[in-house]
């Protein structure tokens, strides 16, 4: 008999193994999904059950509705980071960054040289998508690209997803700027109308540049082509350029013979799908790029 | 506790990297010169008017609503834009070989005082028009609800510009109105109107 049907007296202990960084595509999943919920809850609140807030507490929950983004990333991304063995370093600079940038230098190159509200929005479908590529989705993706290559590419990428993680900090630095522009001149917007915008505006940039992030990593970690990076800009400047025409046509109100009718839930369900969508493809793309580093290595050694 | 170094971060920037970064900057320029391009070739794009009959040859901006059935020889209005819907009229009212532009000047501001809520002359100076033609400017203010009585809105601040010039035994009058509020962004497309003008 040469089994040995007992339990081991010592048995071989499993040692946990522990992943030393934050997973990046958890915590998007899960801010976005808190964000889209709570948007989904106003949207019920003030158009189903037809909650009428006063005017004097409209603009506090639009504030709050602004900063909900950061305060999400706040507790489930910067945080959590900080327990891990290896946490990222410099995440919240490199939010605040992008936000300053973004107030100081790519929203006013956009309305006073770009000026796309003066001739963008009479154009055709073909024109606007090219105009609006050409004009605010190329200063917008530009502009945090350069943050990440100033603040980031030198020290700070120590694996693919370092590059995802930096990426959607200045991601939301952007969205969360252009989301003060929009509340500062109206601030007794409806706050169900503010709480969509934030989503939407919030999920297409982070859809945007998830490209550059795959484009920094490549060009990091990789041999990609020279233009590899030039093309995954100007896929992020494609996304924007094609979601800003797209979500004002559905956003904005259609003539019927049976009135005007505003379809906000579609372009709500636009930006989220675009966000699956493009997460989708990059994670796909970030994980044969490490599976392939992972067998040249194997080869190598 | 085993904790997983995954990957060790690259040493030194490549020259395949830093041409990389180049070729993205570069490619944004070239880009944002593009897109400068464009919004040149859309804001200033213009169609022909002529009207052989009073003499007069113009360009007006693309998209604006032409009408010629008022008592003026023609009025282009801008419909997309917000508030007063921003206009360029040109008229020709006949004159006496002894009217001076003064008193026309004095009369159109008698009547339009009459038509207009709170209508104020601002300024009034001599201009050159193009091949060196004497004109009268005058500048002026006044305040309208718009054309929809029930629209539930502050009444606009309405800022003009008379041009007028005395030749051949008529006037002509060509006339800018703009919202106040968004007046000198849209003065250049007057300025270059009256550049192309014939009369």
């Amino acid at each position: 008999m040469t089994g040995y049907p007992g339990r081991y007296i010592d048995p071989v202990k499993d040692e946990k193994q522990v992943y030393p960084y934050r997973p990046v595509w958890v915590s998007i999943l899960i801010e976005n999904g808190i964000l889209v919920g709570i948007a989904i809850v106003v949207y019920i609140l003030v158009n189903l059950i037809g909650l009428e807030l006063p005017s004097t507490l409209i603009p506090i929950v639009n504030v709050g509705l602004i900063i909900l983004p950061i305060l999400l990333w706040l507790l489930l991304s910067a945080l959590r980071e900080q327990a891990t063995p290896q946490p990222r370093a410099r995440l919240p600079v490199v939010l605040i960054i992008s936000a300053l940038a973004t107030n100081a230098v790519a929203l006013p190159f956009i309305d006073l040289v770009l000026q796309p509200h003066r001739w963008l929005p009479l154009e055709n479908a073909v024109n606007r998508v090219v105009g609006y590529t050409f004009s605010v989705g190329i200063v917008s993706e530009v502009t945090q690209y350069i943050v990440l290559r100033a603040l980031v590419w030198h020290d700070l990428l120590r694996v693919r997803t370092d590059a995802v993680a930096y990426s959607v900090a200045a991601a939301l630095g952007f969205s969360t700027v252009v989301n003060i522009q929009f509340i500062l001149g109206q601030p007794q917007i409806a706050p169900d109308i503010v709480a969509f915008r934030v989503v939407e505006n919030t999920t297409i940039h982070i859809a945007a540049i998830l490209f550059i992030s795959l484009g920094l990593a490549e060009t990091y970690f990789d041999r990609p082509s020279p233009f590899f990076m030039t093309i995954t800009l100007a896929l992020a400047a494609l996304i924007l350029g094609i979601s800003n025409p797209i979500l004002s046509g559905l956003t904005n109100a259609v003539f019927s013979v049976r009135g005007a009718f505003p379809r906000p839930l579609v372009g709500f369900g636009y930006s989220i799908a675009l966000l699956l969508i493009t997460m989708g493809i990059t994670a796909f793309l970030f994980s044969a790029a490490e599976r392939r580093a992972q067998e040249v290595s194997k080869q190598e050694s | 506790m085993t904790i997983i170094e995954v990957q060790s971060a690259a040493a030194t920037i490549t020259q395949r990297q830093r041409w990389g970064h180049y070729f993205a900057l570069i490619y944004a320029v070239l880009v944002i010169i593009i897109g400068i391009n464009l919004r040149d070739s859309a804001v200033n794009s213009v169609t022909a008017y002529s009207n052989s009959q009073a003499g007069i040859r113009a360009l007006y901006p693309q998209r604006w609503l032409i009408d010629t059935e008022g008592d003026y020889v023609f009025r282009v209005r801008n419909l997309a834009s917000a508030g007063y819907k921003t206009t360029i009229q040109v008229a020709i009212e006949p004159v006496a070989a002894t009217t001076s532009i003064r008193n026309l000047v004095d009369s159109l501001t008698l009547i339009r005082s009459q038509q207009f809520a709170e209508y104020k002359p601002l300024s009034r100076q001599s201009v050159l028009l193009a091949a060196d033609r004497e004109a009268l400017q005058v500048e002026y203010a006044y305040v309208t609800s718009g054309d929809n009585v029930f629209l539930e809105t502050l009444p606009i601040v309405v800022e003009g510009i008379d041009v007028i010039v005395i030749q051949r035994g008529q006037a002509v009058i060509i006339s800018f109105l703009s919202d106040a509020d968004t007046f000198e962004e849209n003065l250049p497309i007057f300025e270059r109107f009256l550049d192309d003008l014939t009369f």
